[in-house]
């Protein structure tokens, strides 16, 4: 395993940020810290960083331990910064350079490292401008290339899309796809948007008020709520429709918050009919209904009982 | 050590590219030493009370007369001194003189009355501060209308009484108001670095985002910190390299013992970094930085003589200067200088000094590594 968290709880003050969270990342893995905000996700990744102290529990990086060993776990991890990490006065050449020498990179070394990182980056040509004249989508770019310059084994990532145009968000998740293939380096990432978790990640850690919910392969996940979810907006008798839907319907997952129904369904065709039906036999208003691909947002929504953007 | 000059090199790189901050650092304090020397001068020619201790060694009617009416004087302040004995040597001057507390001290010598008495015309002591000697004429000035105020009652020929400067150094020459100036206010904007220090960790923290990436390489926090404080204190010396040179040149400022000066503002550069160090610690809003070190360098220079000579403050401002590292630099330039002072003579200062840096580096230090 390249990452261990073993137990770890951090209090802030009287707020309980972490409780008791455990979790492993094997080596080349795609995984994301899941969750809505406040969750836990950045105090989670500033642990891993070695740039907050857990207040109990181990975590380990290659199995080095993050207290005890802070300057060999320093060298093997990469950070990207949820607010881009740059000196604006200094053009992306400048920067890579100074941040490679942190990391011990002299002479042809850290010339050919800065090459392969602004190639990555896509900032070749504009190697040589000052960082203040970049866009934002530039500037998150050079923030993850600065973060691959001394090849990490581990690659932290905290929130690096957000506030980021939906494009820009694509090509990032593209990029750090392909860094992965190409390089074998593990990406350990937090993010509030599921679309990204299923599109990049192996596996995933849905995480709430500092709690581990779950912690499986994306695949399974969104398997666990079979092929189809039906959302139902109710307006009246929703708690009567969902009696009469447990035991009826052969659901996978029923939930209820706020009238929004939610049933995770192997066959739509079916289960659509029976529980317009149901609605019918027990005097329930449905207002609105949908038939939609089970996604991470459903998960969450039904270990959660409400929504991951709430 | 390779990591430390790259965090320097970084960080002097950095204020390289941002002119304002050069212009706060040399711009700034020029044009203030050019500014405030021409209006200070207007004030000291001006109505100005000056302060001078007066020892009378004769204790007659005359004397007395004469003390009173220099105390009935608007341009004097008066510190009567009580005699001990019929001499007055040079060191108990220079205790009155009290690095730049009064301009001088005015010795009426035993017999000075019954020789103005008898028609003669009998020699007046009067010790001045060499630092503040091109004020020194108005210490004549007043004196002599101040006997011809007690002249007006007890009659004797005033005009015949001869008042004798006598700079208490040998070969020390006279300095001019930007000898005041230059160093002063050098002093007083040298404390600027204590803000970019602090600045430039507000930056790198807040607006920059820099710093947990700084952080979390391989190299240790205190090399980053270190780097940091290097790069300001080669700006420190720069600055008053340049204006020092500025002085010299221009203004025909003297050095006097330059490698003893060297010293002595290299340690004092070590006050402005520690406690830039204390600020970056305590201080984590912007504003609130600003106005901070606004008002610590005014407050720093108005008290330790860089923007008022010390003599020319009130007493209690005066027992409160010595508490600020502005009054020890000041006293110990002045010393080397103009009065013609050696290292040795300067001990005192260096203590005082570095014992001013090691305590703000301590706690700023410790507060430091809690806050960051």
């Amino acid at each position: 395993m390249i990452l261990e968290l073993d137990s770890v709880s951090k209090r802030y003050g009287k707020v309980e940020a972490m409780k008791e969270f455990s979790l492993s990342v094997s080596e080349g893995e795609r995984f994301a810290i899941l969750g809505p905000n406040g969750a836990g996700k950045t105090t989670s990744i500033s642990m891993i960083a070695t740039l907050l102290r857990p207040d109990s529990g181990s975590i380990r990086v290659s199995g080095h331990d993050v207290q005890k060993e802070r300057k060999r776990v320093r060298g093997l991890i990469g950070l990207g910064p949820q607010d881009v990490g740059l000196y604006p006065s200094f053009s992306a050449i400048e920067n890579l350079k100074y941040f490679g020498h942190l990391h011990g990179l002299r002479g042809a070394e850290l010339e050919r490292r800065i090459g392969e990182v602004l190639e990555i980056a896509g900032l070749v040509d504009e190697a040589k401008k000052r960082v203040l004249q970049y866009s934002g989508r530039m500037r998150r770019r050079l923030n993850l290339a600065v973060g691959l310059l001394h090849r990490p084994a581990l690659l932290l990532l905290d929130e690096p899309t957000a506030g980021v145009d939906p494009q820009s968000r694509n090509r990032i998740i593209e990029d750090l796809r392909a860094i992965n293939q190409s390089t074998g380096m593990t990406i350990v990432y937090t993010t509030h948007y599921m679309e990204e978790v299923e599109t990049l990640c192996d596996r995933v850690a849905i995480i709430d008020h500092g709690e581990l919910v779950v912690c499986d392969r994306v695949a399974n996940l969104l398997r666990s709520l079979g092929t189809a979810v039906i959302l139902a907006r109710v307006t009246a008798g929703s708690e009567r429709l969902v009696d009469a839907i447990r035991g009826q319907i052969g659901a996978r997952q029923l939930s209820a918050s706020d009238g929004l129904l939610q049933l995770g369904v192997d066959n739509a065709r079916d289960a659509l009919p029976e529980l317009l039906r149901l609605a019918d036999c027990v005097g329930a208003t449905v207002e609105d209904i949908q038939v939609r691909k089970p996604s991470l947002e459903q998960v969450f929504l039904s270990l959660t009982g409400r929504g991951l953007r709430d | 050590m390779l990591n430390l000059w790259n965090v320097t090199q970084k960080d002097l790189r950095l204020l390289y590219r941002d002119p304002l901050a050069l212009v706060l650092l040399i711009i700034m304090p020029l044009a203030l030493i050019v500014l405030l020397s021409t209006a200070f001068s207007n004030v000291l020619t001006g109505s100005t009370r000056i302060r001078i201790a007066v020892v009378d060694l004769d204790q007659s009617q005359t004397s007395g007369a004469v003390i009173n009416g220099m105390i009935a004087s608007d341009s004097l302040v008066i510190d009567r001194v009580p005699a001990k004995g019929s001499a007055f040597s040079r060191a108990q001057a220079a205790a009155l003189l009290g690095g730049g507390e009064r301009l001088a001290v005015l010795v009426i010598p035993a017999g000075f009355g019954e020789a103005l008495a008898g028609g003669s015309h009998p020699a007046l002591t009067y010790y001045a501060d060499p630092a503040q000697a091109r004020n020194g004429h108005l210490v004549a000035q007043a004196i002599q209308a101040a006997f011809q105020a007690a002249g007006a009652n007890n009659a004797p020929a005033v005009s015949a009484v001869n008042v004798d400067e006598q700079p208490l150094v040998r070969g020390a020459s006279l300095p001019s108001v930007f000898e005041q100036t230059v160093p002063g206010f050098t002093f007083m904007f040298v404390f600027w670095l204590a803000g970019l220090i602090a600045f430039s960790v507000f930056a790198e923290r807040r607006v920059y985002g820099t710093w947990h990436r700084n952080y979390i390489s391989p190299v240790s926090p205190v090399t980053i910190v270190s780097g940091k404080l290097i790069a300001a204190y080669v700006i420190g010396c720069a600055q008053v390299l340049a204006l020092f040179v500025l002085g010299w040149l221009v203004y025909g400022m003297q050095l006097g013992d330059a490698p003893a000066i060297a010293l002595v503002i290299g340690c004092f550069l070590l006050v402005p970094l520690a406690f830039g160090l204390c600020v970056a610690a305590f201080i984590q809003n912007q504003q609130v930085l600003g106005q901070f070190m606004n008002l610590t360098v005014v407050l720093l220079g108005a008290l330790g003589g860089s923007m008022v000579p010390i003599f020319l403050l009130p007493g209690w401002m005066r027992a409160i200067a010595r508490f600020t590292p502005t009054y020890w630099v000041m006293t110990a330039a002045q010393d080397l200088m103009f009065r013609g002072a050696n290292l040795r003579d300067v001990t005192t200062n260096l203590v005082v000094l570095v014992a001013f840096a090691f305590a703000l580096f301590v706690v700023g230090a410790a507060k430091f590594r809690t806050a960051t």
